[in-house]
């Protein structure tokens, strides 16, 4: 396969990245490490005449904010957040989370922006339409579902998994719309829950850099990937887990339980967060009913040949198995 | 005591690895003569329809389109992987008034690139009529179903689709079973894989002062160019096939497929070279796969667990059009019969027409669902009978010099050895049963052992039923060998070369290979059927033989003794306790031209399997002789699941096989572990999604190949029964099919032994193994 036609810009900076967004308008599309973009543009699901790369752009190093937050740049490839020390200490679970994205060489190319970025996933829609499912479906603009026929909306994934780890760190998001068109705001209103269209960003903003506050970052976490492969595979469903616990090592402060590939978007188990405070994390019951609630509140949708009730069950057992891994000892910051 | 070999049976590196490595070999994709058209193919969107017209006057008209054909450009010829008066040949390339699968092939476009060539085939236009379909090979069978094709005219039973049917036995079951101790019925059912090479399919055709040059991803040049000529009309000698290079192929590049039609029929039209590759989705969604079958299988035993009766019968969902499928229910009987000794069989297999892909062979062609099947239920029997696995397998194995039913003879069989020695590298008899359901450190991770054994031919007769192999000597003293064999990965380059050099005493670096090229080098098998090593070699033997015969003359000619008293040794003659008296080759050969009046030494050496025999077996009565080499495996497995969420993997493989004796061991442990793979691939991994007839992950990111990460620990052990002596014949057997299908049913069985539950249904995915753990949670407490 091959990918179509295009015209490549490479523009220098973030905001001339957003202005020619904002010129070419529905014809472009920003590339970051294109390995979502891509396979896409040669499945012809994506078909832009404009690529704008942020290629040429500079770009910055993790570094700690005076209160302790750890600022990173969203162009930060995966291998290197893997690699990261800065991001292995002060944000494990972000370092965690990437390195359980698909391959070595993929991850080299893959960046933060673009994983927080990905377009949602389906089997009938990740494909070329030359000769298998060649009526559009609601994603591709047309009206049918061929996941669930008698559905009127898309029930599509995504499928980042760096995203319920972000959700997870109440870390801030970073936009760029052009000059003086700067914005913050909670990861979770990146997200929109809707698979047609899963972001929030306007057309030509772009993602500069995320905010993992220290408050979580250094606290108790735990990130578990359930999929059928290694490697070099979305996830059935991604759990991500950040704890504040108090002095005395087992009361839980606040927690965070994230999941991913279940939804059009990274959802928090929200009822089961909020059991949690006060409670005692050494107490095997907690947890576990703790993550009864999660698998009550969270429904996956079936999905790359995962049953619906299989990915329920086994959201149960991620979630407490995660649970039991943050409330553990408190892990070492750099392992 | 003869001397020790120097090059057979030694761990030498690939001869091709070089060329690999370093990106010089030439692989299809890499022909790309001046002025190559690009060739893409228009695929039915439907998996039944008429075709009521097509209308490619606007694909023709498009600026860079050089040609478009239909079937109406073709002569509207058929071929098949089974060419035979019982079942003949019965596809179009190109399809003729209907199409019977998702992504048939309707019309192929010859462009100046691959843009032009794809806007080409959205501006032809096709009329269908939607013909109602069917999918599941029971529906299909049923009086009222969906009709892929008449019924083969010879069946008798009220069936739909049945495509062909093979039917055997011997003895008498129903009383077998009637005097059997102890007697069970089960099904089993495994699902549709597919062959996962690495390379996608490619041809290049150029057509030139009417000669069709091809270049093409195959398994065997000889078959292509026939079935090529066949098809467009040709006079054999007016298709040349070329090497290329073929980056794995696993069964999966025997037939002619339509892309290598189209791209000579264009090229014959337009007058240019045709290129074509073929996307990595249209070959998950639109090719050839393996076979999914369907195993009811009835066994009784005595008390000390030999068996008395079998009765199998199996259902093949064959897909659109025969393909291998009538093949596959033959064979799936060869090895049902081939490891233990039934006193008496009824087998009946069907193959059935669904709106399908067309299946084709597959690594094991059937042994691994069959093997699955028989070796799952060897356990349940053994269970409960009171028999250990071993145990129940030992009494049962054939013995060395057995008789098949077939007429053919096991030899030196080794499979109580490779029984013993795999069960006891796993410590099988201690360990089984002994961990079931008991977590190591109270978690959830459980862990069992099992053991399955399996048989696989090597070589049979299928066209073109021989190999021949030419020696050359160079006026240096070097070698040329001229094979029509393919290195497909698997190392046929190198064994050849390896049996060329002990013969004749060259290092293998003074020996080069000229491989698979219909018109310089002589015929070959090709290959598959698992024949390269066992008839290719022995004719490289042969042709080897007789340039030794030649140069021993000449030597004792010019050193005045007998050929009796010389011996071979790097590129030279010597005689016997006179090591002064020697002559190089490279004088050798001066002295030939000189003497024989231009002889330079050239040795040919053909082989043919089963000398006697004139054809190959019966597909429809499994009679007539099937091979004369016989490979046995016993392999054991260690495997652990997760009882929380399922999740099952093989840590340990253990495979202890009788393949004659390894001519490279390198290339045997290399093909064991890769079958390992492919078999742990098969057990939890690997699945070609459909829904009516379309698939759902074409892509090697959701077919979900193993990955290293995936991989167990691979041992093997040999259990070695044949020879090799110098310029004797020899009959060494295959290891490049027979090892995908004992490991599949011991770890079926390893994973009854981890967690008590048994699956009948491959592949063992979290979702069934749980599911299975549930029942039998509420089995085990509705009897507490
Ligand atoms: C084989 C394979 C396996 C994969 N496995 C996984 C996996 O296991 N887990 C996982 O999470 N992902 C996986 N991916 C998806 C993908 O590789 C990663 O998510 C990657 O991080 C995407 O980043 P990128 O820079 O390559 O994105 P791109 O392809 O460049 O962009 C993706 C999307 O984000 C937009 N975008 C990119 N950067 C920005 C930005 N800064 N601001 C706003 N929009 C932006 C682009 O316009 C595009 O629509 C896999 C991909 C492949 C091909
Ligand atoms: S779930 Fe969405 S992407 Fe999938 S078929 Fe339905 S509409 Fe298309």
């Amino acid at each position: 396969m091959h990918l179509p036609r295009f015209t490549y810009v490479r523009p220098g900076s973030r905001d001339e990245a957003a202005g020619l967004l904002d010129t070419f308008g529905k014809a472009a599309v920003l590339v970051a490490g294109g390995t979502d973009l891509f396979p896409r543009m040669k499945y012809r699901i994506s078909t832009p005449e404009y690529l704008v790369s942020l290629s040429g752009v500079t770009r910055f190093l993790p570094a700690l904010d005076e209160d302790g937050a750890l600022r990173i740049d969203a162009l930060m490839s995966l291998g290197d957040l893997s690699r990261s020390p800065i991001v292995r200490t002060h944000a494990p679970l972000v370092s965690q989370a990437a390195t359980c994205v698909a391959s070595g060489q993929i991850r080299n190319a893959a960046t933060l922006g673009g994983n927080l970025c990905l377009e949602c996933r389906c089997l009938y829609y990740n494909q070329s339409h030359t000769f298998q499912f060649v009526e559009p479906c609601f994603k591709l603009g047309g009206d049918l579902c061929y996941f669930a026929p008698k559905g009127n909306r898309c029930w599509a994934i995504f499928a980042s998994d760096v995203a319920p780890a972000l959700l997870s760190l109440d870390t801030v998001i970073c936009v760029t719309g052009g000059p003086g068109k700067q914005r913050r705001f909670p990861v979770a209103e990146l997200y929109t829950g809707d698979a047609l269209s899963p972001l929030t960003l306007l057309p030509s903003e772009i993602i500069t850099e995320i905010i993992v506050p220290s408050a979580f970052g250094t606290g108790r976490h735990s990130f578990r990937k359930f999929s059928r492969r290694k490697g070099y595979e979305f996830a059935g469903l991604s759990v991500a887990v950040a704890l504040q616990v108090a002095d005395d090592g087992r009361t839980c402060r606040d927690a965070r339980i994230a999941v991913g590939s279940v939804a059009g978007g990274p959802v928090r188990a929200a009822a089961a967060e909020a059991g949690l405070p006060g409670q005692d994390l050494s107490n095997s019951e907690t947890v576990r009913s703790a993550a009864a609630t999660a698998a009550q509140e969270i429904r996956p949708i079936a999905h790359h040949g995962y049953q619906a009730a299989h990915l329920r069950h086994c959201l149960e057992v991620e979630v407490l198995r995660a649970l039991t891994e943050a409330a553990g000892p408190a892990p070492l910051a750099d392992v | 005591m003869s001397d020790p070999l120097k090059y057979v049976g030694q761990p030498i590196a690939r001869v091709d690895g070089p060329a690999k490595v370093t990106g010089k070999a030439r692989f299809t994709v890499d022909v790309q003569p001046p002025g190559t058209l690009v060739c893409r193919i228009l695929r039915s969107p439907h998996p039944h329809a008429r075709i009521l017209g097509i209308d490619i006057s606007a694909a023709q008209k498009l600026p860079g389109v050089k040609a478009v054909v239909t079937a109406d450009d073709t002569l509207k010829i058929k071929h098949g992987f089974v060419e035979t008066p019982r079942y003949p040949a019965d596809q179009y390339p190109l399809a003729v008034g209907v199409v019977r699968h998702v992504g048939e092939e309707i019309a192929a476009v010859a462009a100046v690139d691959e843009h032009t060539a794809e806007a080409a085939l959205k501006l032809i236009k096709v009329e269908y009529e939607i013909l109602p379909a069917v999918f599941d090979p029971e529906e299909a069978m049923k009086a009222d179903a969906p009709e892929v094709h008449p019924s083969h005219p010879k069946v008798t039973e009220p069936f739909r689709n049945i495509a062909g049917k093979t039917e055997t036995g011997w003895g008498d079951v129903d009383q077998g079973l009637a005097e059997s101790d102890y007697v069970r019925t089960d099904r089993f059912e495994s699902h549709l894989r597919t062959h996962g090479y690495l390379e996608p399919q490619a041809t290049v055709a150029s057509w030139e002062d009417g000669k069709l040059n091809v270049w093409t991803s195959s398994m065997g040049p000889f078959i292509k160019r026939k079935k090529l000529a066949q098809t467009l009309g040709l006079p054999l000698s007016a298709v040349r096939v070329h090497k290329s290079y073929v980056g794995g192929a696993f069964g999966g590049k025997i037939d002619l497929f339509s892309h290598e039609f189209c791209a000579a029929l264009l090229s014959m039209k337009t007058g240019r070279p045709v290129k074509v590759v073929v996307s990595r989705e249209e070959i998950f969604a639109a090719y050839r796969h393996g076979q999914p079958l369907i195993v009811e299988l009835t066994t009784g035993v005595k008390k000390d667990g030999s068996i008395v009766a079998q009765r199998i019968r199996t259902i093949n969902n064959c897909g659109a059009y025969k393909g291998s499928g009538v093949v596959v229910i033959f064979l799936s009987w060869g090895f049902a019969m081939a490891t233990y000794r039934i006193p008496n069989m009824a087998y009946e297999g069907f193959a059935v027409y669904t709106n399908n892909t067309v299946r084709c062979p597959q690594r094991g062609h059937g042994a691994p669902q069959m093997r699955f099947a028989i070796e799952s239920q060897m356990d349940m029997i053994a269970e409960e009978i009171g028999l250990d696995p071993v145990a129940i397998r030992l009494v049962n194995a054939r013995l060395p010099d057995e008789q098949l039913p077939n007429g053919d003879n096991v030899h030196n069989c080794g499979l109580v050895e490779c029984i013993e020695k795999a069960a006891e590298r796993i410590n099988l008899r201690e360990r089984y049963g002994s961990s079931r359901n008991k977590a190591a450190e109270g978690g959830s991770l459980r862990r069992g052992v099992g053991i399955g054994v399996s048989a696989y031919f090597g070589g049979s007769l299928i066209y073109p039923n021989s190999s021949s192999v030419i020696v050359k000597l160079n006026d240096d003293g070097s070698l040329i060998i001229l094979t029509g064999s393919l290195d497909i990965g698997q190392g046929a380059e190198t064994i050849l070369t390896q049996i060329v050099a002990e013969e004749l005493q060259v290092p293998i670096s003074q020996i080069s290979i000229m491989a698979a090229d219909t018109e310089t080098t002589p015929v070959d098998i090709g290959v598959w059927i698992s024949g390269n090593a066992y008839v290719t070699g022995n004719a490289a033997r042969e042709a080897a033989m007789a340039v030794r015969h030649k140069i021993l003359e000449i030597a004792a000619q010019e050193l005045e003794t007998e050929t009796c008293q010389l011996v071979l040794s790097e590129k030279a003659v010597s005689v016997t306790g006179a090591p002064e008296r020697r002559m190089s080759y490279a004088e050798i050969y001066e002295a030939s031209v000189r003497s024989r009046r231009g002889d330079p030494i050239i040795g040919e050496g053909h082989w043919r399997t089963m000398r006697d025999v004139p054809t190959h077996p019966s597909l429809a009565t499994a009679k007539g002789r099937w091979t004369e080499n016989y490979a046995f495996d016993a392999q054991a497995a260690e495997v652990e699941v997760d009882i929380e969420t399922g999740k099952a993997r093989l840590v340990r493989a253990v495979t202890a096989h009788d393949c004659g004796f390894p001519i490279n061991p390198l290339n045997v442990d290399g093909q064991i572990d890769g079958q390992v793979s492919m078999a742990l691939g098969h057990a939890f991994l690997e699945e070609v999604m459909m829904e009516n007839g379309r698939t759902l992950n074409p892509s090697w990111l959701e077919y979900r190949m193993p990955t290293i990460g995936e991989m167990a620990l691979s041992e093997s052990i040999d259990v070695i029964t044949e020879s090799y002596v110098v310029g004797q014949p020899y009959r060494t057997k295959e290891v490049g099919e027979g090892y995908v299908s004992a490991i599949l049913a011991a770890i079926a069985n390893a994973l009854y032994d981890a967690v008590g539950v048994r699956l009948y249904t491959t592949p063992f995915t979290p979702e069934r193994i749980l599911k299975a753990l549930k029942e039998k949670a509420q089995a085990d407490s509705g009897n507490a």
